[in-house]
C-alpha cells in the first residue's frame, strides 16, 4: 500500500536524514509530510490525508507525545499509526509508548530498524 | 556513574557517527602512516547541557573537513551551507549527549538534555564550567577528527 507519511521533528536536518531514510527503504511511499513540531503535525493532520506519523518528542512548542494525545483524542486521527524517533532512553516512557501500540525507534537509527518498525507496525 | 567516561562516550560517538554519517573510526597506527588530519580549531562547536542526575554539558568541535562530511553525508548533498552544517552539527551532538546521559541515571534520577546550540565564537567553555569535572577525548573518523569534551557534576546520592 502506498502511503503519505507526515514526518514530526523540529531539526530540519534531522527531517532529511529521516525522509532519506525512507525514501530508500523498501517501504511504498506516495507523499511525506513534514512539520516542524507537535502543533504544526496536528494542523497538516487536519490537512491532509496521513497514514503513518513519525514523531520526535522534544519539541519546542508542542511536543510529540502531547500531539500524539491529542490525535488519540481525535475520532479522525486515534487510528493512524505512530513511530515514536528519539534519544529517549527511559525504559519507563519507552514501555509507555509501545503499550499504547506505538513504534519506538532510537536515535541513531539505521534504516532496516526504521523500515523493521514500520512494517511490524502494519502487521498489527 | 564513576570516571572516566571517556571511552563509553567514544564508543557511543563511534557508532553514532557510523550509523549517522556513514563514517568509520581510525586507529592512531592508521593516522600515524597516513596523511595528518587537521585538529579541531574550535571554530565550529555544539553544545548540549543537561540537568537531573548530573548537571553539565557536551561540547562536540569537529575539523573543519569532518564537519563539511558530517553535513553532506547526513543530507545526502554536496551542497551545504553554514546553516546546514550548523543542523546537522548540533543533531550529532543531540544524539550522542542522549546517548551518554543515561551514564549519569541512579535509580529513577534520569538526565534531561536541553536543545543544542551553537557557542559563540569567544565563547569559553572552560570557563563556564569551571566548577565541573572535564573529560576530553578525540575520535578519529575516516573523514575527519572530532573533539568531544563533557562537563559534569554529579549530585549526591543520599
Amino acid at each position: 500500500m502506498k502511503r503519505n507519511i507526515l514526518i514530526v521533528e523540529d531539526d530540519p536536518t534531522m527531517r532529511v536524514v529521516i525522509k532519506r531514510t525512507l525514501t530508500e527503504s523498501g517501504l511504498e511511499i506516495c507523499e511525506i509530510y513534514e512539520a516542524g513540531n507537535g502543533q504544526e503535525g496536528l494542523d497538516m493532520l487536519g490537512e491532509f490525508e496521513i497514514h503513518l506519523m513519525l514523531v520526535d518528542i522534544y519539541m519546542p512548542v508542542m511536543d510529540g507525545m502531547e500531539m500524539l494525545d491529542h490525535a488519540a483524542d481525535h475520532p479522525d486521527f486515534r487510528d493512524i499509526p505512530a513511530v515514536v524517533i528519539s534519544t529517549e532512553n527511559d525504559e519507563n516512557r519507552i514501555d509507555a509508548i509501545l503499550r499504547r501500540g506505538m513504534g519506538f525507534v532510537h536515535k541513531p537509527f539505521t534504516q532496516q530498524l526504521l523500515e523493521q518498525t514500520i512494517v511490524k507496525l502494519d502487521n498489527r | 556513574m564513576s570516571a572516566p567516561y571517556a571511552e563509553r562516550i567514544h564508543d557511543i560517538a563511534v557508532n553514532t557517527f557510523e550509523i549517522t554519517c556513514y563514517m568509520f573510526p581510525l586507529e592512531e597506527w592508521e593516522l600515524e602512516e597516513g596523511d595528518e588530519l587537521s585538529r579541531p580549531d574550535g571554530s565550529m562547536r555544539s553544545i548540549v547541557r543537561f540537568d537531573g542526575a548530573a548537571d553539565g554539558a557536551m561540547v562536540i568541535s569537529p575539523s573543519g573537513e569532518l564537519l563539511e562530511a558530517i553535513a553532506e553525508n547526513m543530507l545526502g548533498s554536496d551542497e551545504t551551507d553554514r546553516e546546514l552544517r550548523e543542523g546537522a552539527l548540533c543533531e550529532i551532538a543531540n544524539i550522542i549527549c542522549g546517548n551518554t546521559v543515561p551514564l549519569f541515571a541512579r535509580n529513577e534520577n534520569i538526565c534531561y538534555i536541553r536543545p543544542p546550540r551553537i557557542a559563540e565564537p569567544d565563547e569559553n567553555t572552560d570557563e563556564l564550567f569551571s566548577k565541573m569535572n572535564k573529560e576530553s577525548l578525540d575520535v578519529l573518523l575516516d573523514e575527519g577528527i572530532a573533539e568531544i569534551t563533557i562537563y559534569y557534576s554529579e549530585q549526591e546520592e543520599g
